[in-house]
């Protein structure tokens, strides 16, 4: 019997994450050089269906957390407890070569759930473009190609990295519409990357601010509401500074 | 027509044909890999490491072709080894290894004073001095890379088109890079006995290249790509005996001519 509870036990590390939590991050220090951190002691939550947006300025480890949460950088301490390993990460920048004449069909067919993703390229408004070649597709239809690839295997967790460069205004707010749509309809929990905070404060359920450490975790509403926060940002849409020495 | 039929009743025509046939199928199908994985610097790497493994074959009195292909599965796990460290740029730890393995060689064949080597085989090819032995290794190697390629070409397209998106969907992708690293070492090793070591590179890199702007899809430009490979092979084999030119140059000839009509017709 004994043997039997070990054998079929659940590993140790998942057993005390409860079932609605999709993903905990405990004190996460990540260095590429000895010494010098990118990330220092880092630590939240991601449950069930959230979308989390995750801002700071360029360089403050962004990309780095995403890339230690799926495995492509190795921490130096602390831990990333997962309860599914059905996670899918859509880069930044892409390293496709595009020079190649790879059509949209050809790459959904690659990396997306065979037979399954016609309908979410219906889903993103890219089912018109199955024969176009991968080079001719503008920012904003790429990251739609790459999100309904994303959608087509079911992700338990979707993390997306700055999807919104090189897209126009115009672009980003009907994006981020779409996001929240995917967060409806198909229910993974999203971590996004952004550098717009007006639209991050009105699309997300919470947001994680980082800067060489995490700063603050919390509701977006609770975020805009601080003197601080409307000190530091004002209302209006313009590029940000944070500083730390205010408490949420 | 008549003169090209007249040659096929040479055995070493022959074998030539069919070795050239399997390298031009099979190393310009991965062609494809290599080009997209921005390796092609591999090539130039392990074609120096081959050459290092046919002076230590001379050196220690073993099989050459046996030797060779050693030398480059081993120099193969080495950088494979070491680019997953990360400590240098890929192209300078490539170069670092050609250049290495190079001067091995030359340093190994000096110890050889008044030893005539016909080291010029292995710099450019001897296709039409291929022996029996050869061919039976070459169509073992058809088999063994070719149900490889067959099995898997939807993996080995995956790590190689996107090393990031692939990761979500690969599980264990180090060991596949190192399995596509091997087969192409073992091609490359063949190939040396055809084009030699200074022109092997271009069967990994011109018929690729010379697809990709013709081809309307990914899947057209593997399979436009193979038949370019077989197709420059057979008509540099054939060019060369009739006209009494070196037969490695004329095949990469033969490719680059592909290549121009290509570029011409694409503008």
């Amino acid at each position: 019997m004994q043997i039997l509870l070990l054998k079929y036990s659940v590993p140790i590390k998942n057993f005390f994450l409860p079932r609605f939590m999709l993903l905990e991050v405990k004190n996460l220090s990540v260095e590429f050089e000895k010494g010098k951190k990118v990330l220092e002691n880092i630590s939240f939550d991601v449950k069930k269906g959230e979308v989390i947006s995750l801002i700071g300025l360029n360089g403050a480890g962004k990309t780095v957390l995403l890339k230690t949460i799926v495995g492509l950088i190795n921490p130096v301490s602390g831990e990333v407890i997962k309860n599914t390993d059905n996670i899918f990460y859509i880069p930044q920048k892409i390293d496709l070569d595009t020079s190649f004449p790879l059509n949209v069909r050809e790459l959904c067919e690659l990396f997306g759930a065979e037979g399954n993703y016609e309908k979410y390229l219906k889903s993103v408004g890219m089912d018109g473009f199955l024969k176009a070649t991968v080079s001719d597709l503008s920012g904003g239809e790429y990251q739609r190609v790459l999100i309904a690839i994303a959608l087509s295997r079911k992700p338990d967790l979707l993390l997306l990295d700055e999807p919104v460069s090189g897209i126009d205004v115009a672009g980003e707010k009907s994006f981020y519409s779409l996001v929240k749509e995917i967060g409806k309809d198909y229910g993974p929990a999203i971590i996004l990357v952004s550098h717009n905070i007006h639209l991050v404060i009105n699309n997300a359920d919470k947001v994680l601010c980082l800067h060489d450490h995490s700063c603050c975790v919390g509701e977006p509403k609770e975020v805009k509401e601080t003197e601080q926060f409307k000190e530091i940002f004002g209302e209006h849409l313009q590029p940000y500074i944070h500083h730390h020495d205010h408490v949420h | 027509m008549t003169m090209f039929i007249e040659y096929l009743q040479y055995p070493f025509f022959v074998r030539a044909l069919i070795v050239g046939g399997v390298i031009g199928l099979i190393l310009s199908w991965m062609s494809g890999y290599v080009v997209m994985r921005r390796e092609v610097v591999l090539t130039h790497a392990l074609s120096h490491i081959g050459l290092f493994g046919i002076a230590l074959a001379i050196l220690m009195s073993y099989p050459v072709t046996l030797t060779l292909l050693a030398a480059c599965l081993a120099g193969a796990f080495l950088i494979s080894r070491l680019q997953s460290r990360k400590l240098f740029n890929n192209d300078s730890l490539l170069e670092i290894f050609a250049q290495l393995s190079l001067a091995l060689a030359i340093v190994i064949i000096a110890f050889f004073p008044g030893y005539r080597i016909n080291i010029e085989q292995f710099l450019f090819g001897d296709i039409l001095g291929i022996s029996r032995m050869d061919v039976w290794v070459s169509l073992a190697l058809l088999v063994v890379v070719g149900v490889m390629i067959l099995l898997f070409h939807r993996t080995f397209l995956r790590i190689s088109l996107s090393d990031l998106l692939s990761h979500a969907l690969v599980r264990r992708k180090k060991l596949w890079n190192g399995i596509l690293m091997i087969l192409l070492a073992l091609m490359i090793a063949l190939a040396i006995r055809i084009v030699g070591v200074l022109l092997v590179a271009a069967f990994v890199t011109i018929p690729s290249n010379t697809a990709k702007i013709l081809a309307k899809s990914i899947r057209g430009s593997f399979i436009l790509s193979a038949c370019l490979g077989v197709l420059a092979t057979f008509a540099g084999l054939w060019t060369s005996v009739i006209f009494d030119l070196p037969t490695g140059a004329t095949i990469v000839l033969v490719m680059g001519l592909f290549w121009l009509a290509a570029v011409v017709v694409r503008r």
